[in-house]
């Protein structure tokens, strides 16, 4: 199992569908489709063709990870933002409760800062400091792409 | 050094979602139901702000009356929270998760499929719903307007499925002429689609030409977010604190 599939099963299931949809979303790209289509006309040799086959995916799974950490920090902010906002929205009409399934949401509730934790905590997760600032600045995908082949020089 | 430490980070991301995983998780099933709450509660400020009398209609629970929202198509109406509002003898009911029966819905006492849809949040006359139960659905003419709640990014197909949805219910609203004659239209929001992300290119595009084409329909998103305030008492409201500011 390679590190990428331990971080895929490790992730909760509607995370792991993220991260499969952001690496079809790297793989699609056409940068990536050409230089595979050029390893496979160039390189004649089994062994040496699978290593550089292997290069470049390793590079689109680093790439698929970092748009996963920059997707997955705004899904937890933007949601906190919501029940901050549903919250005080209720409250304005004079509830201050709302139950959901079997939560209680309001302003004592342990959800009412859950995203906020939770995207604290996967920022602290995240060691590379220059992506930190990325995903803290809201980039926009194509940014850290960019950023990405310009480190990089593939995908 | 490498920009991208992928060793470090799949260790680091894995510790994480290994130690908060079903809190990620959890967290990701209730944002989507908190922001249909959160569309339902701004329809109802909506026409608070509007000057018109805002009830809320609990349902009877355990003997209590609670206040009880729905997440889903099922259940019946009776057993939720809806809010009764008037204004000048005119009331509506602003509900939530309604089965409402399509535009061209010709199954009224004949043994054919009933042609319904449920919409996130639906205006209708105010009238007796407690009999709804399963697939029975509100009268067409009863609905008034209605939003549906999308938490994401939208995307030109999804613009165009709302399109689509309007069409179904009320499609005099694909008109504004045919819009401005409807009576029952007029003093409610048109429907909308509120997405709690932003349009993305295509739809942005999209949602352009439904403003050219002067859909009686509305698109808001994180970027302009719905206002709780139609223009008219918005323009009041503005001329009432410029007068109190004016005075102090």
């Amino acid at each position: 199992m390679t590190a990428y599939q331990e971080l895929r099963d490790n992730l909760p299931p509607d995370l792991k569908k993220t991260l499969s949809g952001i690496r079809q979303y790297a793989e699609s790209s056409l940068d990536y489709l050409d230089q595979r289509r050029q390893i496979f006309d160039a390189v004649r040799d089994r062994d040496e063709r699978r290593q550089q086959l292997a290069a470049i995916r390793e590079s689109v799974e680093q790439l698929s990870i970092a748009l996963f950490c920059h997707a997955t920090y705004r899904k937890f902010v933007v949601g906190d933002a919501t029940i901050k906002e549903t919250v005080a929205t209720f409250e304005d009409l004079r509830v201050s409760e709302v139950q959901i399934g079997s939560l209680t949401l309001s302003r004592r509730s342990d959800f009412y800062d859950l995203g906020a934790r939770l995207a604290r905590g996967l920022l602290d997760a995240i060691r590379d400091e220059t992506l930190r600032r990325q995903i803290v600045n809201n980039a926009s995908w194509h940014e850290i792409v960019a950023l990405y082949r310009d480190e990089r020089g593939v995908v | 050094m490498a920009w991208f430490d992928q060793a470090g980070e799949i260790q680091a991301l894995t510790a994480f979602f290994a130690a908060n995983g079903a809190q990620a998780q959890d967290f990701g099933r209730r944002v989507y139901q908190t922001f249909e709450a959160s569309t339902f509660a701004k329809v109802i400020r909506w026409y608070d702000r509007n000057k018109w009398k805002t009830q809320i209609q609990n349902p009877l629970v355990g003997g209590k009356r609670r206040f009880r929202l729905k997440y889903n198509t099922r259940g019946n109406p009776k057993n939720f929270t809806y809010v009764r509002c008037s204004k000048g003898g005119a009331s509506v009911q602003i509900r939530h998760q309604l089965r409402v029966e399509t535009f061209h819905n010709r199954s009224k006492g004949k043994r054919v499929p009933r042609a319904n849809v449920v919409c996130d949040v639906a205006v209708v006359r105010d009238g007796f719903y407690d009999h709804l139960k399963g697939n029975m659905h509100v009268y067409k003419d009863d609905l008034i307007t209605f939003a549906e709640a999308k938490h994401m990014d939208a995307y030109a197909e999804l613009l165009a499925g709302f399109i689509g949805l309007v069409h179904e219910l009320q499609p005099k609203r694909l008109s504004a002429r045919r819009a401005a004659k409807v009576a029952a239209y007029i003093g409610h929001p048109p429907p909308f689609l509120n997405l709690s992300g932003v349009c993305m290119g295509s739809a942005e595009g999209l949602k352009a030409t439904m403003g050219r084409r002067h859909l009686n329909i509305n698109v808001f998103d994180s970027k302009s977010p719905f206002q709780a305030m139609s223009n008219l008492c918005r323009a009041a409201e503005i001329a009432r604190r410029a007068a109190n500011s004016s005075v102090a």
